[in-house]
């Protein structure tokens, strides 16, 4: 059935509602968080329709959620979020994606621009050099099997024990940085053999590490908790379970599918759900939570790697550079979570493929520092573009199962952009911005040019303006260093 | 449409095959593989000294079985450095394959690095006797 945009309820300017239809085998209503313009764009790349086989899927509570970074992806979109009862639904692994907890760390310091400006380009080159960047990217060493297993159990916690760090961050990871998992025989070798030399190590893609200057502060009270001060330097790395995370998702959807296929009826293959109460259930959410460990620890060590660098630079202690973790947060994850739906207070499992967690003042599962501003919420820009960081509200409980974008989005395919970028030189271009990028691969920098992704001041607009996040500061990159 | 060609979707990239037979299919997803990952630069590849590795899979269906023969070429490409050319085939059906996958050790740097083989929007559909399939995999 086709999609069109007179389909479409406007709720607010920045709310659309679909209403649930029988030609579309809806069960529950979609609701989209964008303007007009990315609306329409939705529309025209066939995320829409993705977001519509989400509201298809059995047990789904609420509605069919797509956040204003909204794009095509396979299975969900990217920047979906349903969710679905704890004790009878389903979980998906299309929900969550390939790379389980890829996600975004902020690390506020007391550098300034004036003691940072003449040394970005030594420091994006120390960078460049001590982090394993890029394709198949692997520290110098890989964890013995024994070791990645306190890895993939403990998350973050096994990096500060036994490499570099201090317990009171762990505070300021979503989940602590750990999600229970017991049971490693359920994750197969291959996840084993590809985890277990990444740890530490960044990818490629579009994951990232920036230097950035806070450049400007929207709400002063809670940048000041925050720990935000314009002017500084503050640090952002975005990345998540590499190999390891990859291998099982794979894994369980071929798992799942081998026990599910024939047994249910779904419009894409890539949604192959299973029940959460299953053994194929249980094992992925299990599998998933070792992969959600790997990442938080593989952004902690890389942090820890990133202060050692500046510590040895400007030969002085993380304390004295100021250094502390803002937070960090996964974007790609399926938790169980306590909700209010229709007045009544449900313990359901969320997927966000795509989206943050935007949890509000006074949250029970947020930084007790944060309690009073809600949760920051991480949101990037492109290497050529700033970022951002918002707060959680309570709308976005109402509206969004606790959920906002997470980056700007693609708008561009990786070939376009190659295309457009091809008599370009993205070093130059970007210098000509006062910002100076880092990378192995010329072929990733020119896929990943700010042209190639939407504006971000647009998401920002819609993502503030539907009350879902509210902006406490904008950052600008200085240094970009791309896997 | 050629044998075998990469297309792009807006984050991701696929390849388009066809082929007469199973074995053409197989042999062209190889190709599109190689193609989508290295371009047109395998000339420096060194091809001396190949490895075998058997491939032994039963599926659902033949999408089932493009996806996991898919997904273990790029297992022996990123996690044993081996770059797989050829494959000799022992059995192959619409949803069986049992084979040997011809590989050589990687010369060169992988111009992308694919996290997974997806299943989305993937149907093996045929014409005038002629099998067509798009796969599009995770970056």
């Amino acid at each position: 059935m086709k999609m069109e945009f007179r389909d479409f309820n406007k709720i607010s300017d920045y709310r659309w509602l679909l209403e649930k239809n029988k030609d579309r085998a809806m069960r529950v209503d979609a609701e989209i968080i964008a303007s007009e313009d990315i609306l329409k764009k939705a529309i025209e790349d066939a995320s829409i329709q993705q977001v519509i086989n989400v509201a298809s899927l059995n047990g789904i509570i609420y509605r069919s959620l797509a956040m204003p970074d909204i794009h095509y992806g396979y299975g969900f979109c990217i920047g979906g979020v349903a969710a679905f009862p704890a004790d009878s639904g389903i979980v998906l692994p299309g929900g969550v994606g390939y790379d389980i907890n890829c996600g975004v760390r902020l690390i506020s310091t007391e550098i300034t621009l004036k003691e940072i400006i003449k040394h970005k380009e030594s420091i994006g080159y120390l960078i460049l050099n001590e982090i394993p960047t890029g394709l198949g990217s692997k520290k110098k060493f890989k964890f013995s099997k024994k070791d990645f297993l306190r890895i993939i159990t403990d998350g973050a916690k096994e990096i500060i024990d036994n490499y570099s760090g201090l317990n009171q961050d762990l505070e300021y990871i979503e989940s602590n940085g750990k999600l229970d998992f017991d049971s490693p025989g359920i994750i197969s070798e291959r996840a084993y053999e590809r985890g277990r030399a990444q740890v530490g190590s960044l990818g490629s893609g579009n994951h990232f590490i920036e230097i950035q200057l806070i450049d400007e502060i929207f709400d002063e009270d809670s940048a000041e908790i925050f720990g935000l001060k314009k002017g500084n330097i503050s640090i952002m790395i975005h990345t998540g379970s590499r190999g390891f995370g990859h291998q099982i998702a794979s894994d369980y959807i071929e798992r799942i599918r081998r026990k599910n296929i024939n047994k249910i009826k779904i419009k894409d293959p890539q949604l192959i759900y299973a029940e959460i109460s299953s053994n194929e259930g249980r094992n992925y959410l299990q599998a998933l939570n070792a992969a959600s460990n790997f990442a938080w620890a593989n952004r902690h060590m890389i942090m820890e790697d990133v202060i050692s660098i500046f510590e040895k630079f400007f030969k002085s202690s993380r304390k004295g550079l100021g250094i502390n973790l803002v937070y960090d947060q996964a974007h790609n994850i399926a938790k169980f979570e306590d909700h209010v739906i229709d007045s009544e207070k449900r313990r359901v499992l969320v997927h966000r493929k795509g989206a943050t967690r935007a949890f509000p003042s006074g949250h029970k599962d947020i930084p007790e520092k944060y309690r009073k501003t809600g949760q920051p919420v991480l949101i990037p820009g492109s290497m050529g573009t700033a970022s951002y960081v918002l707060k959680g509200t309570k709308k976005a409980m109402e509206l969004t199962f606790g959920s906002s974008a997470h980056g700007a989005g693609r708008r561009m395919s990786r070939h376009k952009a190659i295309k457009f970028s091809s008599n370009m030189n993205v070093r130059e271009e970007l210098k000509k911005k006062n910002i100076l990028v880092f990378s192995h691969s010329n072929r990733g920098l020119k896929e990943e040019i700010p042209e190639a992704y939407k504006d971000i001041d647009e998401v920002i607009e819609v993502t503030e303006g539907s009350g879902i996040s509210k902006k406490v500061a904008r950052l600008i990159p200085l240094i970009v260093v791309k896997g | 449409m050629k044998e075998y060609e990469t297309f792009p979707t807006t984050a991701d990239v696929g390849i388009r095959i066809k082929g007469i037979t199973y074995k053409d299919l197989f042999k062209n997803a190889i190709k599109g593989l190689n193609l989508l990952i290295f371009e047109n630069e395998t000339s420096s590849q060194n091809y001396n000294s190949p490895i075998i590795y058997p491939f032994d899979f039963k599926g659902d269906s033949l999408e089932n079985v493009l996806v996991n023969f898919l997904s273990e070429v790029l297992f022996l490409l990123y996690s044993k450095n081996r770059m797989t050319i050829d494959i000799n085939f022992e059995e192959v059906n619409e949803n069986y394959l049992k084979a040997d996958l011809v590989t050589f050790n990687l010369d060169l740097k992988p111009g992308i690095e694919i996290k997974s083989v997806t299943y989305h929007n993937l149907k093996v559909v045929e014409k005038k006797g002629i099998k067509y399939a798009e796969i599009i995999f995770d970056i």
